[in-house]
């Protein structure tokens, strides 16, 4: 079991994450079943709000970090999520 | 029109129920609904290809109350991750697009529809919410395309069957 995020953070450090995300988000949990998992929210540079509606890249985004991190035995299970700047505030 | 269409219809309405400002109860219950929504979809597919035949109705719904959403929701973290699994085996290639969107939507509308009902301390926003129903809507729809591949079928005996690891 996971005890913090800093090995997550570095691996996703790792990634070439596109230029509109601003910053990334993690947090460690317990998810709806109990199981240790991991809030990863990718926070939308301010301007670039139409990428909310490109289901195609924020999934391929998602897919990214799952495989990235599991590549990488990291056990709990990625949640993904995008917010914009303003929600992030 | 399908069970599956008139929940989501309904998870929309909910999300645009108020005027002004939404309250959080017809949020929590359009996140709630678009899963069910997404969940019919998926089990009656899986039901119809386990059991197929028009006279076979009453062993078909039979079936239905069998899926568990925890075997459900392991069969798409497995194929999501193309971790080692029965069923994931029998894939000839990486999973499509399609069907990494069904397996996507199906974690974590999964997750938040226990949110909407349980977590008293989440909050839902408007866009947020109607983002989520329109997740659900997609992964129906791509299910829908890629009904009667190798890859559908593969992930419909998933949902059902929990397959062993390291198959």
């Amino acid at each position: 079991m996971l005890k913090d995020t800093t090995r997550i953070d570095g691996l996703l450090r790792e990634l070439e994450l596109p230029e509109w995300v601003e910053a990334i988000r993690t947090k460690l949990y317990f998810d709806h079943v109990g199981e240790q998992a991991i809030e990863v929210l990718l926070v939308v540079r301010a301007g670039n709000e139409e990428i909310f509606e490109d289901g195609d890249l924020l999934l391929a985004l998602s897919v990214k970090i799952v495989e990235h991190l599991g590549s990488h035995d990291i056990e709990p299970w990625p949640y993904v999520e995008f917010i914009d700047a303003r929600e992030a505030a | 029109m399908a069970l599956s269409d008139d929940l989501l219809a309904k998870a929309r309405r909910l999300a645009l129920k108020e005027t002004g400002r939404p309250r959080q109860a017809s949020l929590r219950r359009a996140v709630s609904t678009a899963y069910y929504g997404l969940f019919h979809e998926l089990v009656s597919t899986s039901a119809r290809f386990l059991v197929a035949g028009r006279r076979r109705h009453t062993m078909r719904e039979a079936l239905f109350r069998e899926y568990e959403h925890g075997v459900m929701r392991a069969a798409a973290r497995a194929f999501l991750s193309r971790s080692s699994n029965t069923w994931v085996e029998q894939l000839e290639g990486p999973p499509s697009s399609e069907l990494k969107l069904v397996a996507d939507a199906l974690i974590d509308l999964q997750e938040l529809r226990h949110r909407a009902d349980y977590d008293v301390a989440a909050h839902f926003d408007r866009t947020r919410t109607l983002a989520l129903v329109n997740k659900a809507d997609s992964a129906m729809h791509a299910m829908r395309r890629i009904a009667g591949t190798h890859e559908a079928e593969c992930f419909l005996l998933a949902l059902q069957f929990r397959g062993r690891r390291g198959a």
